[in-house]
């Protein structure tokens, strides 16, 4: 028996049942994303900084062609560092605008990051706002959605009372038509009775 | 000839490494000679069972090679230079862009996995897919299909099921309330905040008396304490997170589980899913990756990660008569395809058939 049971179930039937019961009374997800939520958990602030940082690194830093010359070598120092400025006067023409050029690259990618991170945070704003409104407008949607079930309930109920008191009406205009042609039916019967008696008389 | 099953890693009680250990017995009932070769051994396993890489240069041009693919690891690379015919079992790899959010070498350590895949198949002779769903990842990667034969399950030791249940766990859980669990690492491809959603909805809406029971260790980390937080951001109070936990616990759980609740993304064939069954637990899974072709005719399939539709459906297989029997009578006839007999049925057939 139970197994009969069993097989007349189809999942497939009760999950549509499902949807048009969700879509007939209206139910609707109150729940946010994980992802409209997980911007402001701890791990996200953490990354934020952690990126910040980053591009401050980048931004701040330069590399600097004339850097101070040093030698390890204790003895000759002077020299070392006297044939290392020579050598880098020599190669000016040559290094100086390749690191003038490193430094503008680096700094086109700071900036393009921070634009990235401009955008991507701007982004997360709008999803987070919108996430916000969807929210609210759905609170709000249902907010009015329970006082127009409200409005009807109230309403079918007096329109049940005033159909169970026009029945009443209905029935006791019945009884006044019986009774008034009952009535009608006596006068008559009196009527004719008096007649009678007046023939009786005469 | 011999069988060289060569895999990164066997960790005694995980999937791969119950599936790679269960192969290596079979093989040797069947007569065949056969090694296991690893880089990490386990401790718990017995000495035996597994050999060290270097036994790798006593592999001759006789030999087949069983190769495991599921992860980046240098063997990806080393096993083409091997002689020997290969053959390689796919176990699939997670698409780097889950783990953007949480972490960024692992989304360069899939990628140079699937990097691996690809730049591999002119060196495998022929390979095993874990199900249908990695068959096509294969054929996506460029693998000949006529050269890939799915696998009807992993070796699942369901002998081991039988066990004894933590006692203290069960007297703790089984009571009048609904226990909604999953189990699974911690790991973004799994989706547990879509499970927390509609755990979140059928909470507040429809059964007050619920608690929702995440079994599995936090592979990563961020996740794992991401998905704390939105649960408190829902204001969730009934989600019990076990992290890692003894296999006695993992059956407790299983057995005062009401429902098993799925919403991964990203499954190359979900052997909880069979575990579930194995208990008689209902299934409701999301429809996607391997888990239709794992539950088969089984468990009740969302089309949707709708938590209101989500959260109904758990209420209709607990509530409505003849559902959660219906569900469960299903899984029971599913269960049988992944009885240890039939898979090594198939894995007999398979080496039987092999023309080299």
């Amino acid at each position: 028996m139970k197994e009969q049971n069993n097989e007349c179930v189809d999942v497939k039937k009760i999950m549509e049942e499902i949807k048009a019961e969700i879509r007939e009374k209206g139910l609707i997800n109150d729940i946010p994303q994980f992802s409209a939520v997980s911007m402001l958990s701890n791990y996200g602030s953490n990354y934020d900084s952690r990126l910040q940082k980053e591009i401050k690194y980048l931004s701040s830093k330069r590399i600097n062609y004339d850097r101070e010359l040093t030698s390890h070598k204790s003895t000759f120092k002077r020299t070392v560092i006297f044939t290392k400025r020579v050598i880098r006067k020599l190669f000016r023409f040559i290094g100086a605008p390749m690191v003038d050029e490193i430094n503008e690259y680096n700094q086109r990618v700071a900036r393009s990051i921070a634009y990235i991170d401009g955008y991507i945070r701007r982004e997360e704003e709008g999803k987070k706002k919108s996430n916000e409104k969807d929210l609210l407008e759905n609170r709000e949607y249902r907010k009015n959605l329970d006082q127009c079930n409200n409005i009807i309930t109230e309403l079918e109920e007096k329109v049940e009372k005033c159909e169970q008191k026009m029945q009443a009406l209905a029935m006791l205009e019945k009884e006044y038509e019986c009774l008034r042609l009952e009535v009608n039916v006596l006068k008559l019967q009196l009527e004719k009775e008096r007649l009678e008696r007046k023939n009786m008389e005469n | 000839m011999r069988i060289i099953q060569i895999v990164s890693g066997v960790n005694f009680g995980d999937a791969i490494g119950n599936h790679v250990v269960e192969i290596k017995k079979r093989l040797q009932s069947w007569n065949y000679a056969t090694e296991i070769i690893s880089v990490h051994l386990d401790k718990r396993l017995p000495s035996d069972t597994i050999k060290p890489l270097s036994w790798i240069k006593n592999i001759t041009e006789q030999d087949i090679i069983l190769y495991h693919m599921a992860s980046k690891t240098p063997l990806n690379r080393q096993i083409l230079e091997l002689p020997g015919k290969k053959i390689m079992m796919y176990h699939n790899i997670t698409p780097p862009s889950f783990f953007a959010e949480f972490d960024y070498q692992r989304v360069l350590a899939h990628r140079e996995a699937l990097q691996d895949l690809t730049d591999m198949k002119t060196g495998i002779d022929c390979c095993i897919a874990m199900s249908e769903f990695n068959r096509k990842d294969l054929i996506l990667a460029g693998y000949d299909s006529d050269k890939i034969k799915v696998m009807p399950a992993y070796f699942i030791p369901f002998e081991d099921y039988a066990q004894q249940a933590d006692i203290a766990t069960i007297e703790k859980y089984a009571d009048e309330w609904t226990n909604i669990l999953f189990v699974g690492r911690f790991a973004p491809n799994k989706k547990h905040e879509d499970i927390i959603r509609a755990f979140a909805y059928y909470s507040k809406h429809i059964n007050k008396k619920s608690r929702l029971i995440f079994v599995g260790s936090a592979a990563i980390p961020e996740y794992r304490k991401s998905m704390e937080l939105y649960a408190q951001q829902l204001g969730v109070n009934n989600v019990i997170f076990t992290g890692h936990i003894s296999f006695s616990e993992i059956i407790a759980y299983y057995k005062v589980a009401d429902i098993f609740l799925c919403m991964s993304e990203h499954e190359g064939f979900c052997v909880p899913l069979a575990e579930a069954m194995y208990f008689h637990v209902p299934i409701i899974a999301y429809a996607s990756c391997a888990i239709p072709d794992t539950l088969g005719n089984a468990g009740v399939l969302l089309d949707t990660k709708d938590p209101v539709f989500t959260a109904m459906c758990i209420d209709k297989v607990l509530t409505k008569p003849g559902v959660r029997e219906s569900i469960i009578e299903k899984q029971n006839e599913r269960l049988k395809d992944f009885e240890q007999e039939t898979v090594a049925k198939w894995l007999l057939e398979y080496f039987q058939s092999l023309t080299f």
